[in-house]
């Protein structure tokens, strides 16, 4: 397989992971908005910390912080890398430059996901259409990845699919994590406890995680249970621990994987050693900037042996 | 367009020319009448229907080109009118022949101009057209690719006169492009018009991608193993990247960049794999021999690859086309054709050359002098339908301007009559009107020889227009080759 595009293909199933996560997050946030009383401070702005995106939204907009102008940057703004239009069309490009070997319905549904967005985004910006225009963003998101999953044979560019689709994942988990944990493990004595309930749930359904969670049959929602499900529960697909063995499981699969998997095993023993019993606001504030500083380090590693290795 | 009109073919006037579907006011051909039959019963509401059903189709398969001057904008949905075009089984036959027979003797001409240069001493082919020859590459004598095939894939424009008449109006064997909209016309018809397929015999064109890879397996330089073909694109922004990705999909080919390949000091043709370098056995190249190899030809090529020449010549890697094929991708060279199939197939053409002046000739010039206004001037070197002129669409500025140019290098220009270009049925505003078509047939070379059944029709779709370019605002029909019983 040729490096560079092994490299599309796997920017490719990053890209439309930023796209499937950016949507499920933002889902979440408008509904648990509806939950929290007026005067509780909740901001869009959050969000732009979520994706990182918080120092060119200043640059763009110093002093607007109200939900319109956060949503089009977040949504439709394409001066925003990691805004979901620039990266559907991230995810096309990385689809057309590797048409010589994702099946045909990819590229078809790659066009869908384009036209769909083309004609529907301007309704998400207000709160009425929005939940329905992300829902069908997360749908067409997850039969692209189907028809990948059920259709390519299981050789390096499926690996390079899965490798991208879960780093993607995990860093985006780790930062939804971060996120709500600034909020409610430092909040949790003073603040009310139906609310804290109320938003835990949320970050669970920010993972599609609430259901699976529910079924394992913990008495309750709390920020332990919760962070434990979502940093270790292994057979949950959107938890950080899954994402990180389901690489190592690709890269058995693929050759001369030893500099990546070094990278991620070391990845894996930190987040296997996080007690969230014991866990402080602090501590785990820390370990999600190490374990997103690491996340960049196995790209770096994934990169160097595969992609630019000559 | 939005709401389509019924289509009434006894009103249909196919006027003086040629039309392909109907022979006169309410007389479809034989090979039309199951297609004018089941279009005339559709409503407005059913032909609106079907015509949404194809847009649908074409931008769902993504299938799309890109026009060099708009700027980023690098996508436009492809093209393609509802009505078919049509050709009898029986007259394809003979166009096929004609075809590989054109193309074996255009691949003897231009072995020979790389070696002894037989046709030029024995005075067939003059020498200063050889010496005026853009295309030629001193870097290819004395080259022998396998089976002396240099041109191994050739796009003919074949275009039919107001007499009924079909000639070649044109030889494009550098790197033709046009195949894949053939094969996904089809694959949209197939999808949109089931149940005429069931109703009419179409022979079907889905071998071409097959049919390619196996020539290029047969001329790689290391027979025995299943040689690495790949697909050489200049990328994304390349009008035709769509076709490029279409092509080694199919194929199953590696599609690669010139930064995807090196060669090294072996002389062998090399990938960048995720494991290391790969060696390369053929390259169906979809870039310019300009641009193919900074070492020996424009320095300032990002798209080639260094040394490529030097791997070629020492036959460690097979090339498609051929560098230097170009040579006969000219239309001064296209005039001596006829010339070429008796001279070195001593055959007669099968089919005729458009009649041609060469600008160099004096009397020649002199005629097309006088009579700019009425002939279509094409320059030598040029493709997809830049620099011409059609004399009759001429304002008096522009024929004064080629008149000036003629007289500044003759050998560049050809002149030709304006043909009554054949006309198809096409969707138009006010219902279906007669629109100018062309044909472009695929033909393979290698150690045997094969062409497409029918090939991509272009259409020009304004009134009265004869360009058909889809880069100038044509549009295109899927070709339908059927049997009707005429043997």
């Amino acid at each position: 397989m040729l490096s560079r595009v092994a490299e599309n293909v796997y920017w490719m199933a990053r890209y439309l992971e930023r796209v499937e996560d950016t949507a499920r997050l933002i889902n979440s946030m408008t509904n648990l908005l509806l939950d929290m009383p007026r005067d509780v401070e909740i901001g869009w702005y959050e969000l732009l910390n979520v994706v990182g995106a918080e120092a060119l939204y200043n640059e763009h907009y110093p002093d607007k912080t109200d939900e319109r102008t956060v949503m089009r940057f977040l949504i439709s703004d394409t001066r925003n890398p990691g805004a979901i239009v620039t990266c559907i069309n991230a995810a096309r490009e990385n689809a057309r430059v590797s048409r010589d070997i994702v099946p045909n319905e990819v590229w078809e549904q790659a066009n869908e996901l384009f036209l769909y967005f083309t004609e529907n985004s301007k309704s998400a910006i207000s709160r009425r259409k929005r939940s329905e225009f992300m829902s069908g963003l997360i749908r067409l998101c997850q039969t692209m990845t189907g028809i990948m999953m059920g259709t390519l044979p299981h050789d390096d560019a499926y690996q390079f699919l899965r490798i991208g689709r879960n780093l993607e994942r995990a860093d985006m988990s780790s930062r939804i994590i971060d996120m709500a944990a600034a909020k409610l493990l430092s909040e949790e004595d003073d603040f009310n406890p139906a609310f804290a309930t109320v938003r835990w749930i949320s970050v669970l359904k920010s993972l599609n995680a609430f259901q699976a969670y529910r079924q394992q049959g913990f008495l309750g929602v709390n920020g332990v249970n919760v962070l434990d499900y979502l940093l270790h529960r292994r057979d949950f697909p959107r938890s950080m621990g899954h994402c990180l063995e389901e690489m190592e499981r690709c890269f058995s699969a693929i050759h001369k994987s030893e500099v990546p998997r070094e990278s991620l095993n070391s990845l894996l023993k930190d987040l296997q050693a996080v007690n969230t019993k014991k866990l402080k606001r602090s501590g785990l504030h820390k370990f999600i900037d190490q374990f997103q500083m690491g996340v960049g380090q196995l790209h770096t590693a994934i990169a160097d042996t595969y992609f630019r290795n000559q | 367009m939005g709401q389509c009109m019924s289509i009434d073919f006894k009103n249909y006037d196919p006027g003086k020319g040629y039309d392909e579907l109907i022979s006169s006011k309410g007389n479809p051909r034989r090979v039309a009448q199951v297609l004018c039959r089941y279009f005339s019963k559709l409503n407005d509401a059913e032909l609106t229907e079907l015509k949404q059903a194809v847009d649908l189709a074409i931008k769902a398969l993504g299938i799309s080109f890109t026009v060099y001057s708009e700027g980023n904008n690098i996508d436009r949905s492809w093209p393609l009118d509802l009505i078919p075009r049509m050709i009898s089984s029986k007259e394809w036959a003979k166009t096929d022949r004609g075809l590989k027979q054109r193309l074996q003797a255009l691949n003897l001409f231009i072995d020979d101009l790389y070696h002894k240069q037989q046709i030029v001493k024995d005075g067939v082919f003059p020498r200063e057209v050889l010496a005026g020859a853009r295309n030629y590459r001193k870097q290819c004598e004395g080259v022998s690719p396998p089976f002396g095939v240099w041109a191994h894939i050739c796009g003919t424009d074949l275009v039919r006169g107001g007499d009924g008449t079909q000639y070649v109006l044109e030889d494009n064997l550098r790197v033709p492009s046009g195949v894949s909209y053939m094969l996904e016309n089809r694959h949209v018809m197939k999808r949109v018009f089931p149940e005429l397929f069931a109703d009419i015999d179409i022979l079907p064109v889905d071998d071409y991608t097959t049919q390619l890879y196996e020539m290029l397996v047969a001329i790689s330089p290391r027979q025995g193993d299943v040689p690495e073909v790949v697909v050489l694109t200049p990328g994304i922004y390349n009008s035709a990247y769509f076709e490029h990705s279409y092509l080694a999909q199919q194929m199953g080919a590696e599609l690669v960049q010139g930064s995807d390949l090196v060669v090294d000091s072996d002389d062998c043709v090399y990938m960048r794999t995720i494991y290391g370098m790969k060696r390369v056995d053929v390259i169906y190249r979809r870039i310019d021999d300009d641009f193919l190899d900074p070492e020996e030809f424009r320095k300032d090529s990002a798209l080639g690859v260094k040394g490529l020449m030097r791997a070629w010549r020492k036959g460690n890697v097979a090339i498609a086309n051929a560098p230097g094929a170009g040579v006969a991708d000219d239309k001064v060279v296209y005039a001596f054709v006829p010339d070429m199939i008796r001279y070195y197939l001593d055959e007669e053409p099968i089919i005729p050359n458009v009649p041609t002046y060469l600008c160099m000739r004096d009397d020649d010039r002199s005629y097309v002098l006088d009579h700019l206004a009425e002939l279509v001037i094409k320059p030598a070197n040029e493709s997809g339908g830049y620099g011409l002129l059609i004399g009759p669409h001429a304002t008096k500025k522009e024929l004064k301007e080629f008149a000036a140019l003629i007289k500044h290098d003759p050998r560049n220009y050809i002149a030709q009559p304006t043909l009554a270009l054949s006309t198809v049925p096409t969707l138009v505003e006010s219902g279906v009107a007669p629109r100018h078509v062309d044909l472009r047939p695929f033909t393979l070379q290698g150690k045997k020889s094969y062409t497409t059944t029918g090939g991509l029709s272009r259409v020009a779709l304004p009134e009265g227009s004869l360009v058909v370019n889809s880069s100038q605002g044509g549009g295109s029909k899927d070709t339908w080759v059927v049997d009707v019983g005429d043997k």
